[in-house]
C-alpha cells in the first residue's frame, strides 16, 4: 500500500518533469520556457521527494527532504525573476505575438521583427 | 541582536538536519558555520517592520498552494496538448503597499502562480512588471495580483517604520 503511493508520487512527479523537458523545446520564447522551468518542474520534484518521504519512513529522512522541498521554493522563483529580468533588459527576442501595456513598452520598444 | 541570534540557530538546525543525526559535532559545527556565515553575509533588515496574522498567513498559504498546483497543472496541459492558446503579454502593475518586504514577496510568489512571471520592480514606484502566458486581459492580470498582494499584506500587517539612523544600527548589531 505504502510502496504503491510511494510508486503513484514518483511516477506523477517524473512524469511533470519529463512534461517541463518538452515544454522548454515546445515554447517559443525564452519567457515562456520560464514559466515551464519553474512551475511544472518544482511541482514534478516536490511530487518526487514526498514519494520518497513515504517509501524512505524515518524522521531524519523527513526532515531533509522537505527541506530540499522548501529550499526549491524558495529559490526557483528567485532565479526565474533573475533570468527573467536579464532577458527583458538585454532586449533579447521575444515571441512576435507578443502584447504590451503602455507602461512595459515604454520601457521595452517591441522586438524587432526577425526576418 | 535577536535577528543575529534567530538566523544561528536557524542556520544551525538546518546543518544538523541535513546531516541527519544530532550529536556534538554536527551541532558544534554547524553553530561556527552559521556563525561564519552571518559575518560574512550582511542581511540589511527592511525598513518596514511587520507582524505576522497567523490566520491570515494560513489563507496565504492554502490560496498559494492551490494556485501553484493549478499553476503547474495548467503549464503542463499546454506542453502535452497540441496547438498553442498561449497569448503572450508584458504587463505592468503598479502595487498597493510600500514596503519592500511584501513587493518581494509578492514579486516571487506571482512567479509561482498561474501563467504569471515576475521581470521586473520598479521599486521607486513600486511598479511590477509580469510576463503573462494566457493573457484573457490586462485588467484581469492586475486584478489577480492585487488580490494576491491583498492577501500579503494581511497575512504581514506592518507594525511600523524604521527610522534612517534606526536601520543603522540594527544592521551593526
Amino acid at each position: 500500500m505504502i510502496e504503491a503511493a510511494a510508486s503513484i508520487l514518483i511516477l506523477a512527479g517524473s512524469g511533470l518533469a519529463l512534461i517541463a523537458a518538452f515544454g522548454l523545446q515546445r515554447f517559443r520564447d525564452v519567457f515562456a520556457r520560464m514559466h515551464v522551468a519553474t512551475k511544472p518542474a518544482s511541482l514534478g520534484m516536490a511530487l518526487t521527494l514526498s514519494g520518497a518521504v513515504i517509501a524512505m519512513a524515518g524522521v531524519g529522512h523527513t526532515t531533509k527532504l522537505i527541506l530540499v522541498i522548501l529550499f526549491q521554493y524558495l529559490t526557483a522563483p528567485i532565479s526565474a525573476h533573475m533570468i527573467g529580468r536579464a532577458t527583458f533588459r538585454a532586449g533579447t527576442e521575444m515571441d512576435p505575438e507578443t502584447n504590451f501595456d503602455e507602461l512595459a513598452s515604454r520601457i521595452r520598444p517591441r522586438p524587432r521583427q526577425s526576418a | 541582536m535577536r535577528r543575529l541570534a534567530a538566523a544561528i540557530v536557524w542556520l544551525t538546525a538546518v546543518w544538523v538536519a541535513l546531516w541527519e543525526d544530532v550529536t556534538w559535532a554536527n551541532v558544534l559545527s554547524g553553530a561556527l558555520i552559521a556563525f561564519l556565515i552571518t559575518r560574512r553575509i550582511r542581511v540589511v533588515p527592511s525598513r518596514v517592520r511587520h507582524r505576522v496574522r497567523p490566520r491570515a498567513f494560513l489563507a496565504l498559504v492554502l490560496y498559494f498552494v492551490r494556485e501553484l498546483i493549478k499553476a503547474s497543472l495548467i503549464v503542463a496541459w499546454e506542453v502535452i496538448t497540441p496547438g498553442t492558446r498561449i497569448n503572450p503579454a508584458v504587463v505592468s502593475v503598479r502595487l498597493r503597499t510600500r514596503s519592500p518586504f511584501v513587493a518581494t514577496t509578492v514579486a516571487n510568489l506571482n512567479s509561482l502562480t498561474p501563467g504569471t512571471l515576475t521581470l521586473e520592480l520598479d521599486e521607486e514606484t513600486m511598479t511590477l512588471f509580469i510576463h503573462v502566458l494566457h493573457l484573457e486581459s490586462i485588467q484581469a492580470s492586475r486584478r489577480a495580483i492585487h488580490h494576491l498582494e491583498a492577501l500579503v499584506m494581511a497575512a504581514f500587517p506592518v507594525r511600523g517604520e524604521l527610522q534612517a539612523e534606526q536601520a543603522e544600527e540594527q544592521e551593526v548589531a
